[in-house]
């Protein structure tokens, strides 16, 4: 469904994705893992479009999108929940949502609003206020429900649970899981592995901008090395 | 979208514009006609500026190379060729338009604002400097007089004149454009463009995750803008009917039209009207001050630039909000 292949990344000189691989088949929860400055942000940039790679290829439903811009991309059944939310502070919530349709014809619109709003229930009440006095959880939840709103087959995630308390994480997690449940493939990205992995189908584990451990959820739960560096546990 | 179009936007235009058409049947004196008619048109301008500079969030200063455009280009055109004002007025618009394009292409290269400020502010004294020049056809600082009123319409039997001295038949020309183009921009704000718009100026990142195309729609309303701007040029060339390189893009029309959108109150839809209602009025009024007339005027910007950060149309807002609490 969709792959990354031999992706290389620059900022100016500086590389920060070194031949980077990665694929999410239809229906899978895909986890991008690793520590602050490790590429993950960059490597859903790559995905979206908002990043143009240096090198290597972006493939999605067998169409190569290596150039194309992220209109083409969300056009294609891509989209993308971006880091800290940005929210448009000043618009509604329903517009920020609303807006999230922007590929789709205004019949369609409501219609969709409706499914994505079946699963924010919690956002109903709240619809008609500014997006920018909701809390942190109520703002994750319609950041998702915007990136919902095209009709994604692949949703993409950049670290959705920072600033969440821990009862709202385990919130925004469930809602992975159901959206995912609906046929949505998810790649997601997050600094906490426990959290990651014990949600995702298979995980990469990135540092310094390469690939350096894939498997599935479990097995990278269970690989020592990540126990002991990501998971604190002392080693055997 | 409420902070930009405010609450009941098409209630409050219409309001406005029932008081604003009765005017000219209760005030009789040339002269206040002759400065709301200024107003109406100014709004127009700051509004077409407003719809990049506060809506769009494209930090320009050489929208008044567009009005410049637009006057002279329609002024030229009935001028030399005897086209009728009427068609003229559009072709100036158009006119403007097409240069908006023009400077828009190398403006959306430049991230940083300062440079789109300078760059813009460069382009407005290019159009100056080639307006003074090119006197064989616009006479240069001399001034570009003679230039056609709109011709006279015949509504149902009342003949309604225009141009310098028919004070009636032009403020009400020039209401008709201010409802028409303030009517417009609702129309466009109010639904998705509007959302667009405010979308790209809060995060561009965001916007272009939802396949907003940043630079076809930063040109587009960036053509757009110019062409409002450049309607109310050719609407004031046809009205005043003798221009000056200086009159038109000099930097007193920049820092008046500015003003005016600033003390009205950036990005919001009434904003740009309050301001040009209340700094024409001003203008005029401080004239009988002579050479501190400026002095004064920047003195009341400034008040009410600190005195109501937002603008006038915040101000209100706030108020409103006030109340309603």
């Amino acid at each position: 469904m969709f792959e990354l292949s031999g992706i290389d990344v620059r900022y100016g000189a500086a590389q920060v994705l070194w031949d980077l691989s990665l694929t999410v088949a239809p229906g899978e929860v895909v986890a991008v893992m690793g520590p602050n400055g490790s590429g993950k942000s960059t490597v859903l940039k790559v995905a979206m479009g908002l990043k143009r790679p240096s090198g290597g290829r972006v493939m999605f439903d067998g169409a190569d999108l290596t150039q194309a811009p992220a209109t083409a991309r969300v056009g294609a059944g891509m989209s993308i929940v971006l880091e800290r939310r940005r929210l448009f502070p000043r618009m509604s919530v329903r517009e920020n949502i609303e807006i999230g349709g922007f590929v789709l014809p205004r019949a369609e619109i409501r219609r969709q609003m409706d499914w994505v709003l079946s699963l924010f229930p919690e956002l109903r009440p709240h619809m008609d206020a500014t997006a920018g006095r909701l809390s942190g959880g109520q703002q994750q939840m319609a950041a998702i429900a915007r990136g919902l709103m095209a009709k994604p087959r692949l949703l993409l995630m950049d670290e959705p649970l920072l600033g969440l308390s821990p009862a709202l994480q385990q919130r925004v997690f469930a809602l992975m899981r159901e959206i995912n449940d609906r046929g949505v493939a998810i790649l997601f990205n997050e600094q906490n592995a426990k959290l990651s992995f014990g949600l995702s189908h298979r995980g990469y584990l990135l540092e310094s901008g390469r690939v350096v451990l894939t498997g599935s959820g479990t097995q990278m739960l269970d690989h020592p090395e990540i126990r002991r560096v990501y998971l604190g546990e002392a080693a055997a | 979208m409420t902070e930009m179009l405010g609450r009941r936007p098409a209630l409050t235009l219409l309001l406005l514009i029932a008081v604003l058409a009765v005017i000219p049947f209760v005030v009789t004196n040339p002269y206040y006609l002759h400065v709301l008619t200024i107003f109406l048109l100014f709004a127009i301008f700051a509004s077409g500026w407003n719809l990049t500079l506060g809506i769009l969030g494209l930090k320009t200063l050489g929208h008044h190379a567009f009005f410049a455009l637009g006057a002279y280009g329609s002024a030229m055109l009935s001028h030399y060729a005897g086209v009728s004002p009427w068609a003229t007025i559009w072709v100036g618009a158009g006119i403007a338009a097409l240069a908006g394009l023009l400077i828009g292409v190398p403006i959306l290269r430049i991230r940083s604002m300062p440079h789109v400020a300078i760059v813009t502010l460069a382009f407005a004294e290019i159009i100056r400097l080639v307006l003074a020049n090119l006197k064989d056809w616009t006479r240069g600082e001399l001034g570009f007089w003679g230039i056609d009123a709109m011709p006279a319409l015949n509504l149902g039997g009342t003949v309604v004149e225009f141009g310098t001295g028919k004070p009636f038949g032009s403020y009400l020309l020039a209401l008709a454009f201010f409802a028409g183009v303030h009517a417009l921009l609702l129309v466009v704000l109010r639904g998705r463009i509007g959302l667009t718009l405010v979308a790209m100026r809060d995060s561009e990142l965001a916007a272009e995750s939802l396949a907003v195309d940043l630079t076809r729609w930063k040109l587009g309303v960036f053509a757009f803008s110019a062409a409002i701007v450049g309607l109310s040029g050719a609407l004031y060339a046809h009205y005043i009917q003798i221009l000056t390189p200086t009159s038109t893009v000099g930097p007193e029309m920049l820092v008046t039209l500015l003003a005016m959108i600033i003390v009205g109150g950036v990005g919001r839809f009434t904003g740009p009207i309050l301001g040009a209602l209340l700094l024409t009025v001003v203008g005029e009024a401080l004239r009988e001050f002579g050479d501190y007339r400026m002095l004064l005027y920047g003195g009341i910007v400034m008040l009410f630039v600190l005195g109501a950060p937002r603008g006038l149309a915040g101000w209100l807002a706030l108020i409103g909000r006030r109340r309603a609490a």
